[in-house]
């Protein structure tokens, strides 16, 4: 067989320019990992404008702070005194706190520029992010030293209730549309369990708060409650006889409420809410007085929009079954 | 030394060294395996401490942090021993610790400081203690988030030194039962394959030294030993065959030999012509014989014989017809005499008979005997003899009575044979009748 020398080099060429485009492509993917890994979160705290969205440039003369009212308990705006003190003297403005009922409505203020800061439930940030796409997480809550938290369905310990099929038939009370722990994982949790929440169970109702839902279960006018483990601990700490529950679901993993700060506020203010934050735990003498208004924070955490990229992904499966979010 | 003890010595230090080795090696593995396990589950103590931790070091619940402590160091942890267990905040103060009158006070030693600044896990010897220390951590995407602490362990080695020790002897007592099988087996099969062939063939050669040519080795062992004694089998067959081919003719040429000697001390004893012994033997014999009849006080008598004119008969018919004429008068005399005599010739035509236990008129009386039968005997041309015939005269004297010794004896039968010429010839005389 007689093979030309022309054909021979440019087979070598084709070799060697295929083996560089490998090199580069696995050199580009390494260096984009890298990156990726190191930055992850310093990215979420750079100054720069991404996607569009402009640096805020807002520095008000007091920062209003909303979040819902679960977080102090039975206590009003002024039992927060402690934590509002440490944060003004941090950053320098004065703080007020908002109290909501509702995350619905915690979500329309910060949209309306009625709150600078907002400590929003995981869902209640997705759907905020969706409505505010320059809205960036400052920081996650940690709650007892964790940044993740899993929703429980709770049944009263003398309901025939030990599997989820045995919840065919039966009513469950959720907390609201935009309650990650008392909405989207319990449902997200009654699908993996092969149960439709509209058409195998006997009826859902929505009781708004966790205090609520918890006491709906006890008092028998719901068979079951998606809630979460601190609204069990808060209830048993109000007097509720928690004792009588039972849990029969746990969800999947949740990330825990973000601090955001609207997008108008300058940059400034926002490193020093940062730096304020990064303070601001139960290591420190002055981190636990600060923090003893907060129910089980005892810290925040450096975060990213990502770290709520499950919750998206979660929204997505419920999605298909049409109900309201 | 032995073939038996150079490689039985050499069997058991190549088992020695071996197992010694084996030994380090084996050692060397477990303790590098039994460190990894324990600080794999000092790790793995740690890791389920942290986590414990966590929640109640947030909430700064002292009570909490104790009450996990507690739960987690029941856990059975099975071979670590642990010297103490404690946590301590950001500022290195304890907040818990196995002792607790270290509650409140500052950590300031050489690990608790290397722990306290280190982020991830910290791993040290120190002494019989293995430390090792987790920060407390909250993290998000893995990053660390929040520091609350740090959980340390110690756990003691002692028990790992001990159990190492333990190994030891064990693996002393394994190497020393494999050696020891060794040899025994080592030292069976060098008795079967090497000692038990050399000492059959020890014992053939042996037996061979000492001329047992029969000696054989019988060897089934298919090898080199095998073959070697076929050889030796194949040599002692040759040796056996060329010994007594040697023998054969050792006595062979024996007999000729004797053959030849008893040949040539009768030709020195013996008169050629007549075949009587000779003047040589009769000197030897008549001196030994008067001794013994000495010492046995036994008689003995000498005869001498003399022909009559045997110078007349050569001169007349020749030597050649003398000689025969001697033939047959010996002839003769050897007829008549009985096998203890010896009749010698003892010069010329003179004859000796020495009879050993004969008296003298026993001896007369054969003397008168034998010169009958001469006279008697017709010999070709004695007609032409002076007398008419051939005729022998005959000295007769016995010891003791005629003699002391042979010297005397001979010179009395001498003197009687004289007599007997004087007296006419043809007659026996003796030295009475002088």
């Amino acid at each position: 067989m007689v093979v030309s020398a022309d054909i021979i080099i440019a087979e070598r060429l084709k070799r060697i320019m295929l083996k560089r485009a490998i090199f580069v492509v696995l050199v580009v993917t390494l260096a984009v990992a890298c990156s990726d890994n190191r930055t992850g979160i310093a990215r979420a705290q750079g100054a720069t404008a991404e996607n569009g969205c402009k640096e805020g440039s807002v520095v008000p003369e007091k920062l209003r702070f909303g979040l819902a009212g679960y977080w102090g308990g039975m206590g009003d705006e002024k039992s927060f005194s402690p934590f509002v003190d440490m944060l003004s003297k941090s950053v320098g403005i004065p703080i007020e706190i908002k109290l909501f009922d509702a995350y619905e409505s915690l979500v329309r203020a910060l949209q309306s520029g009625e709150l600078e800061i907002a400590l929003l439930p995981p869902l209640a940030y997705v759907q905020a992010k969706a409505k505010m796409p320059c809205l960036k997480p400052l920081r996650t809550i940690v709650v007892s030293g964790h940044v993740m938290y899993r929703g429980y369905v709770l049944v009263r310990n003398d309901a025939d209730i030990i599997k989820p099929k045995d919840l065919r038939g039966k009513r469950l009370a959720l907390v609201e549309p935009w309650s990650s722990s008392g909405y989207l994982f319990p449902l997200a949790w009654l699908m993996r369990s092969n149960l439709h929440p509209t058409q195998d169970l006997g009826s859902i109702v929505l009781t708004n708060s966790h205090h609520e839902c918890i006491k709906a279960v006890l008092d028998g006018r719901v068979d079951a409650c998606g809630t979460f483990e601190g609204a069990v601990q808060k209830a048993r700490r109000d007097g509720l006889p928690t004792e009588m529950l039972r849990v029969v679901g746990v969800t999947g993993r949740i990330p825990n409420d973000a601090v955001v700060v609207h997008p108008k506020v300058s940059q400034t203010v926002k490193d020093s809410l940062d730096k304020a934050f990064d303070r601001l735990n139960t290591t420190t003498p002055e981190g636990r007085i600060a923090l003893a208004p907060l129910l089980d924070i005892t810290g925040f955490a450096l975060t990213d929009d990502h770290f709520y990229d499950h919750v998206r992904s979660v929204m997505k499966k419920v999605s298909i079954l049409g109900l309201d979010l | 030394m032995s073939i038996r003890s150079k490689v039985l010595a050499s069997a058991v230090g190549s088992a020695i060294v071996m197992a010694v080795a084996l030994h380090a090696l084996f050692l060397w593995e477990q303790q590098k395996a039994r460190y990894r396990d324990i600080e794999m589950r000092a790790r793995a103590f740690l890791a389920m401490l942290a986590v414990g931790v966590l929640e109640p070091m947030s909430r700064n619940d002292q009570q909490g942090v104790d009450a996990v402590v507690a739960g987690v160091a029941e856990q059975d942890l099975e071979v670590v021993d642990i010297a103490y267990v404690c946590v301590l905040d950001n500022q290195r103060v304890v907040l818990t610790h196995t002792d607790p009158s270290l509650f409140g006070t500052v950590m300031s030693d050489h690990f608790s400081l290397l722990a306290a600044g280190a982020p991830d896990v910290v791993v040290r010897e120190e002494g019989d203690l293995l430390l090792v220390s987790k920060p407390i951590v909250t993290r998000v995407h893995k990053n660390p988030a929040i520091r609350w602490g740090t959980a340390i362990v110690a756990v003691r080695l002692h028990k790992l030194k001990e159990e190492q020790k333990i190994a030891l002897m064990r693996f002393l007592l394994g190497s020393l039962g494999i050696s020891i099988t060794l040899v025994l087996v080592v030292g069976w099969m060098l008795r079967r394959i090497v000692l038990l062939p050399i000492k059959k063939l020890h014992q053939a050669a042996s037996a061979f030294t000492v001329g047992d040519y029969s000696a054989r080795i019988v060897l089934k062992t298919r090898d080199e030993m095998e073959a070697l004694a076929d050889t030796f089998n194949e040599m002692a067959r040759e040796i056996q065959s060329h010994t007594r081919h040697l023998e054969e003719t050792i006595r062979e040429r024996t007999k000729e030999l004797e053959e030849a000697n008893k040949k040539l001390k009768e030709l020195a004893t013996t008169d050629g012509l007549t075949g009587l012994y000779n003047y040589r033997f009769f000197e030897e014999t008549i001196r030994m014989e008067v001794r013994r009849a000495q010492r046995q006080g036994l008689p003995l008598s000498l005869l001498m014989i003399d022909l009559d004119h045997f110078k007349v008969y050569n001169d007349t018919h020749g030597h050649q017809m003398g000689d025969e004429v001697l033939k047959t008068v010996a002839r003769i005399m050897k007829y008549r005499l009985r096998s203890t005599d010896f009749p010698c010739r003892y010069g010329g035509e003179e004859f000796a008979i020495i009879l050993p236990g004969t008296g003298f008129e026993e001896a007369m009386k054969l003397a008168e005997e034998v010169r009958g039968l001469v006279e008697a005997h017709p010999f070709p041309g004695e007609e032409k003899q002076p007398e008419g015939k051939l005729t022998i005269s005959i000295g007769v004297a016995t010891y003791p009575y005629h003699a002391e010794d042979e010297i005397s004896l001979v010179r009395a039968a001498d003197m009687a044979l004289y007599t007997a010429k004087q007296k006419g010839r043809n007659r026996v005389e003796s030295p009475g009748q002088v």
